[in-house]
Formats: structure tokens, sequence, C-alpha cells
């Protein structure tokens, strides 16, 4: 499935839901009694009965509402549409309901509190309901400034410079900002896999740190990363661009019309049956449009031509803060 | 006090809804506590144990409850249960806190609830330790979820 998606979920009886679906997995959590049940019972009801449900939903794709205990065979039936699930499915956090999700045909919109680490889930995509009078829509639980540094709250205010920056991965993003930063006081380190970013922050307790992960997958952790964040924001800041690869085609070190086209409205080519997450989508792109080139993009080693001061200060430029330039 | 078992707990409640659906008697709607609870959690008012003033949904029975105040009221009347919290919004917490002044209490949870910036005292059931505070409670999370 390709896309966004406006959808209007209401009935007479007083409740109206106005929201976007932007990527294969949207997930909506939030305080109690905001609406998640009466949106999901909603959307339940007119998969029921339709129209005669008293329920109308606006949508270029059916929206239907995964209630068997059966979740497998209803799954199976279901193509090109949005599927609603809600926190009492505790298959939710399975290995089995994550292989269902990722690389299908459907979108999905996950009323959960779950952690779900094995989903990759966009930290845009995390939602709480807003609702003005009768009117209710979808709104990003975490913001970001326009140097993709993510706060809930209020923004980070790091009052010193940084000593460590820790980037998810080992390869590519790894090699660029250690490349970047070796002739400064900054040292980079690798926390690993985005599932080991807690664990090192736990390990680092009191450092200064700078850390930059791949926002298209890192919902599972945005959470509690950005609570460390806020409680610690003296000496943590945390960027979530869209992924490594998205700051390399951002940055305009590779010039292409289906670069721009792509970087303009993402959610118009990633189809989710091929990518099941942006990041890997945006690794394609890369890959696919510098080959040939001295920006010839490898996942396990970086060309020389990224690391040209340069080119690199183009990179550095999107998420450009105290001392990391 | 406080108790909490991060991730998989085969024993808890995790339908928190469903289980309400079944179980929940009238004396739960109308205790004081529980009134407090809706108007503050759902900011609806109880009428009487089958009628709930609702600003968005208008009259609704207790099954309409959102599923935070159902948790919330389980915790509080069968203390015979562990229930699954993470169906609670951060704006539960609090509750969560008060119920468990007075008792030893403990709750199952698949994420970690804002407890807020005080100080508090939380065993984590998985590791024995007690956290302190937010931070240490997330740090203490890291194994389990």
């Amino acid at each position: 499935m390709v896309g966004s998606y406006n959808v209007r979920v209401s009935r007479r009886r007083g409740v109206s839901f106005r929201f976007t679906i932007r990527r294969n997995i949207t997930v909506v959590r939030g305080d109690s009694g905001t609406g998640k049940t009466t949106l999901f019972e909603m959307v339940s009801d007119h998969m029921r009965e339709g129209a005669k449900s008293g329920v109308t939903i606006q949508c270029d794709h059916p929206c239907v509402a995964l209630v068997d205990m059966d979740w497998e065979n209803q799954l199976a039936g279901m193509k090109n549409s949005i599927v609603f699930v809600d926190e009492g499915l505790q298959a939710i956090r399975s290995d089995e309901f994550a292989r269902a999700v990722k690389h299908s045909g459907n979108y999905f919109v996950l009323f959960t509190r779950e952690v779900l680490a094995n989903l990759p889930y966009s930290v845009d995509e995390i939602y709480h309901i807003k609702t003005s009078g009768r009117y209710h829509t979808l709104v990003p639980l975490y913001k970001h400034d326009d140097t993709h540094r993510y706060y809930e709250q209020l923004r980070a205010k790091p009052k010193r410079d940084f000593d460590l920056l820790v980037t998810e991965d080992s390869k590519a993003g790894f090699q660029f900002f250690d490349a970047r930063f070796k002739e400064s006081d900054v040292s980079v380190l690798s926390a690993g896999t985005n599932s080991k970013v807690l664990e090192w922050l736990d390990r680092h307790k009191g450092d200064h740190v700078f850390v930059i992960a791949d926002g298209a997958a890192f919902g599972p952790y945005a959470d509690r990363v950005l609570a460390l964040q806020h409680i610690h924001r003296d000496t943590m800041a945390v960027c979530l661009p869209e992924s490594f690869e998205w700051l390399l085609l951002e940055s305009g070190l590779i010039k292409s019309d289906v670069v721009r086209e792509v970087l303009a409205d993402p959610s118009a080519h990633v189809d989710s049956e091929e990518h099941e997450s942006w990041e890997q989508y945006f690794t394609d792109v890369l890959r696919t449009q510098s080959a040939g080139t001295p920006f010839a993009y490898r996942k396990g080693e970086l060309a020389d031509a990224y690391k040209v001061a340069k080119n690199a200060d183009k990179v550095m430029a999107l998420i450009a803060c105290r001392n990391i330039r | 006090m406080l108790n909490v078992y991060f991730g998989d707990m085969p024993d808890a409640i995790y339908n928190t809804a469903l289980y309400f659906r079944n179980v929940y008697q009238d004396a739960w709607i109308t205790d004081s506590m529980s009134r407090e609870i809706i108007l503050d959690v759902d900011k609806s008012t109880v009428v009487s144990a089958n009628l709930i003033e609702s600003p968005v949904l208008g009259p609704i029975s207790p099954v309409m409850l959102s599923g935070g105040v159902k948790t919330l009221l389980l915790i509080k009347h069968d203390k015979k249960q562990v229930f699954n919290a993470s169906t609670c919004g951060d704006n539960c917490a609090k509750w969560i806190l008060q119920l468990a002044e007075k008792r030893k209490l403990v709750i199952n949870l698949h994420h970690v609830m804002d407890f807020g910036p005080d100080d508090f005292k939380i065993k984590v059931l998985n590791s024995g330790v007690i956290a302190h505070n937010m931070s240490e409670l997330i740090r203490e999370s890291i194994p389990y979820l």
C-alpha cells in the first residue's frame, strides 16, 4: 500500500474524528479518556454494518477493525485496508503479529502503550487524541525543531558542550561521525543497534551526550529516551532524523530528480509491501541513486566522498547544535 | 507500596475492559473515590450506579468508561488480581500511587508510565530494586521491555 490517507469517522451522536495516516504503522496512545476506544468501536461498528451502523467513514481505502481472537485469519482476508487494532489484543506484541504487519499490503493503526520492540514504527507516527468539542484529531506526541531534536513538552537546552556523540549503528553512520569528529574533543561511540541505545545511556549516566538515531524506526524507544532527555536536559540531546541515509539524501549531495521527488513526499513512494519502514526505503533510494558515482553508498563502508569536509558540512548543517557542527 | 512487574506476566488480567464488563459491581461506581477518579480522568459525573454523564458522549453506562478508569476501579476494588496497567494513560498515574499508599499493590506494565517529577518508592519486582524517581524507573525497565 502506498500513500497517505485522510480519514474521517463520524456519527450523529456527537463525535467526529479527522486525521491523516501517513505510513504503514501508526500508534495512538496518550491519556485515558480521550476517545481511543470510541474511535475503535466506531470503526468496528461500521465494518459490521456499513452505513446502517449509523457511523460514517470517509477514506479512499476501507477502514476495518481487528476484532477476532482469530486475528490471523481475519487479517489474511484483508488487503489495501487501514486496520485498526485495539489495546485488548494481547497478540499485538507477538512475533507473529509483527510478521503479519511488516511487508503487509495494509496500513495499521495500533491503540497501545506497549513498547512493541519488534515493530519498526516512526517517532513521528506516535499520536495522542486532541479534542475540541465534538471534534477529535490525532496530534503527534513528540515535536521536533528544525535540526530534528525531539521533545515531548519542553525543548531540551543542554548548557554544556557534549563529550560524547552516540550513533545507533556501527557502520556507515558511525563511520561518518567518527571521521567528522576525529580532530575534536567529541568522542564518537556506537550503541550497536537502536534497541541498545537505552542500555548505552544507562552506562553513561552523567556524561554529556548527543544521541543520534534513525527516527523512522525509533518509535519503540522514543518514550524512554526522550523522558531521559527531559530529566537530564542540561546534559543530553536527542536527534532523530528519519535515518542516516535520509540525511545524506536531504543534504543535496546526490543530485537527482528522483531524490527530489521522494524527499518532497515520501508517502507517495514508499510501498509497505516492499519496505517495512521508511528507513529501509531511503537506504534503497540512496543506494540506487548514488550507484556509479563517487557517492556510491554501501552500508558496511562509507565512501570517502561523504567524509570530505565541504560535503560533510552539508550533512551536519541539518543537525547542527552546540559543538555538533 | 507500589510494586511493578514489567513485561509478560501470565497471571495478570491483560484485557481489563473485557474483565471489567463482566465483574464490576454497582457499589464500585458510586464509591466516593471512584466518583473522583471518574471526574478527574474521564471528566464525567456519576449520577447513579448505572448512569454517568459524559461531556462528550452524553449519558453513558459504566461499560463506556475509559479503559484507564476501568483499570483503576478494578485495582481499587478487585484486590485479588494483578491488572495490566498499560491500559492506563499517564493521567492515571497519580491515582495508582494513591491506591498504593495504604497497601501492597502489584501492577503489570508493558511500558514505563510517567509517575511524575516528584520522588516516589516503586519496587520493580523483576529485579527487586526500588526506584525513587523516573530516571531510576526507566533504567530499571531496560532489560525487561
